[in-house]
């Protein structure tokens, strides 16, 4: 009864921060230009929230959070339009909604799998929503009482989660991670006041731009290697809402994935490291095989649709529990988010909610006006992105190449940020020819800092002794995962060597 | 070299090299401290120790795979310079011409990455994505920029 008062309350109070005019117009404006970038082939959530942080520097602190949710969201819905309509995913999350949303496009029914994906994610955003506004409260009293070893444990669990389950190779994505942690150790150490690595520039004492490094990495190897594309192939279908209406077959046989795939994603969202396609793929399958017509499968079952989609939104949701409760992301994305927390001067952690609870309780509700404005915007005006994707890709290119330099020279009008982007941008095409993934880079290059802050407050407070790392329960289970993780990836490793000699 | 078709080879040198360097430069820049109360240069050392030694395990671990581990481009040089290079233009006209001028060189250079590039198509395309620009960021989000400037 109380946990419901309590809801009800920080409902009334979200409503509140989210309803105003201001911030409903960051809101729809996020989830536009989101969508706008998650329709186009190739560029998901990430290079969508890169290219936009840069606005939100002249914001203020909750209108910013809410664009760049709203961004997050937007890029998501997007990402599916372009998997069902063109067969190409719009991200790697989205790659699940090939399997039967390309099919039914092309007998005909895209539209009907374009606005099954709406619902599905709507529900499924629903869900994740309402478990956050319940479960927040009590993780953040427990996080409250965390000590700097159980930070420094849960954070290393984090990075290592995100670098191992990753499509690369494991030990590669430990290592990438390693690389990004060092480059965050750039500039003056808060400690002592040495400055570290600034190679003789003084533009470096202050650290490296994230914003520069997010789009090096993520929009520049991207564009490079799109840049040759041929043109998308066109899109003749109509898109009415007639078209779009599924039947009540199609209900019958939707509503009970969409559940089932809604508590998959609501269960490993909170988990890090499974965002982006595991949980997805995961919630296929058991449909697949729950069927009654497992063969409809791959040939636009729509089923294939409404599971994975309820399932990666309700992951959305729970994502942002540990990203927001403990400061700790668990996928790149929310790692942005977070960062995005630290420019506008807001220390992510538990202290966020009593500290700002009109920022954490108005962006958790907005996410939810977001999603519901992402329904308006898709079905009804689904031929607007239609013709998006039809933009040629040779007037596309630039245009990104141009907004990235834009943004990054904007934020401290220095054309030394935009010289760094070529660097980080050599250095991702030579991480594309070596297979190495840039998630775990930009994810130890935003932990590294606030890891190495905890691990020195730890051994200070334990008298440099080790075994504060074992004496909490909190911190042990957290370094017992890790070893655990470290393990499944060697013999993950060693299986597939077998395999192929 | 055979050893360096092996992209897992390859990546472990750079692992390797990149670690060593950092633990090196901060063992003779900075004071590393102890655990109880760590200099400036703990943190990073131990670091790139720890990179040096991933990087080995990498170097290891795929051993004996050659030749199966192949390079796959997904691009050519032409468009990994052409991008590069319409970003430097960018930079090196920014401060000194303003925004128009810089994004219209980093439109046309960017374009080239294209084996059809069309001086006319891409000329038209960049003042198109300057007024573009100007509105947006200028006009619109009110960003300190200067559409022309001369200040060399």
């Amino acid at each position: 009864m109380e946990a419901l008062q309590a809801f009800g309350a920080s409902w009334a109070l979200g409503m509140e921060v989210a309803l105003t005019w201001q911030n409903l117009w960051y809101c729809l404006v996020g989830v536009t230009l989101g969508c706008m970038v998650g329709v186009l082939p190739g560029l998901g959530s990430l290079i969508a929230i890169s290219l936009l942080l840069p606005i939100t520097y002249h914001l203020p602190a909750t209108g910013a959070l809410i664009m760049l949710a709203g961004v997050y969201f937007g890029a998501d819905y997007g990402g599916g339009t372009c998997s069902i309509l063109l067969g190409v995913p719009g991200h790697p999350a989205a790659a699940v909604d090939v399997l039967d949303g390309y099919p039914m496009t092309k007998q005909g029914r895209g539209g009907v799998a374009l606005f099954m994906k709406c619902i599905a994610s709507f529900w499924g955003s629903s869900v994740g929503i309402v478990l956050l506004m319940f479960l927040a409260p009590t993780i953040t009293d427990l996080a409250l009482k965390f000590s700097p070893a159980d930070y420094c444990g849960l954070m290393l669990l984090g990075l290592l989660a995100a670098s191992t389950v990753g499509q690369g190779s494991p030990i590669t994505g430990v290592g990438m991670l390693l690389v990004g942690v060092l480059m965050s150790t750039v500039g003056i150490d808060v400690n002592s006041g040495a400055v570290r690595f600034d190679l003789g520039l003084v533009e470096l004492q202050d650290g490296l731009n994230l914003l520069a490094l997010a789009m090096g990495v993520f929009a520049v190897a991207e564009v490079v290697s799109a840049a040759a594309q041929s043109a998308p192939p066109r899109i003749t279908q109509s898109f009415t809402l007639r078209d779009q209406l599924p039947t009540r077959e199609d209900w019958r046989r939707s509503w009970k994935p969409m559940l089932r795939g809604s508590g998959l994603g609501a269960f490993f969202g909170a988990l890090p490291g499974t965002s982006g396609g595991m949980a997805t793929f995961m919630a296929y399958s058991i449909e697949a095989r729950l069927s009654k017509h497992p063969k409809e499968f791959g040939h636009g079952a729509i089923e294939g649709i409404a599971a994975p989609e309820a399932c990666n939104n309700a992951g959305v949701g729970t994502a942002f529990i540990p990203t927001l409760t403990l400061g700790i992301p668990g996928d790149a994305v929310m790692a942005l988010l977070l960062a995005a927390l630290v420019i506008q001067g807001i220390q992510p952690g538990p202290e966020v909610m009593s500290s700002h609870p009109d920022l954490f309780w108005g962006l958790i509700v907005s996410f939810w006006i977001g999603n519901l404005l992402l329904v308006v915007l898709n079905i009804p005006l689904i031929g607007v992105w239609v013709r998006l994707l039809q933009i040629p890709y040779n007037w596309l290119f630039p245009a990104i190449v141009l907004f990235t330099c834009i943004g990054v020279y904007s934020t401290h009008n220095s054309a030394f940020d935009v010289y760094t982007l070529i660097v980080y941008g050599a250095l991702s095409c030579a991480m594309l020819l070596l297979k190495l993934d840039a998630v775990p880079l930009l994810m130890g290059f935003i932990l590294g800092k606030p890891l190495e802050e905890n691990f020195r407050r730890a051994m200070l407070m334990s008298r440099g002794d080790f075994s504060t790392f074992v004496s909490s329960p909190v911190a042990a289970i957290a370094l017992a995962l890790c070893t655990l993780i470290l393990g499944l990836a060697m013999m993950r490793h060693f299986k597939q060597r077998s395999r192929y000699a | 070299m055979p050893v360096l078709n092996n992209r897992d080879i390859v990546s472990g040198l750079a692992f390797v090299a990149l670690g060593t360097a950092v633990a090196l430069y901060t063992h003779l820049n900075h004071d590393l401290g102890s655990l109880r109360s760590m200099g400036p240069g703990f943190f990073p050392f131990y670091t790139g120790l720890a990179l040096a030694v991933v990087g080995a395990l990498t170097i290891a671990l795929a051993w004996g795979k050659d030749g199966r581990l192949r390079w796959q481009t997904r691009f050519g040089w032409r468009s990994v310079l052409a991008v590069l290079g319409s970003i430097a233009a960018f930079a090196l006209l920014i401060d000194r011409l303003g925004l128009w001028p810089a994004s219209m060189a980093l439109t046309v250079i960017a374009s080239m990455a294209r084996p059809s590039f069309n001086w006319g198509a891409s000329v038209r395309l960049g003042v198109v994505l300057g007024v573009l620009a100007w509105v947006v960021f200028i006009l619109g989000l009110k960003m300190n920029l200067t559409p022309l400037a001369w200040s060399f």
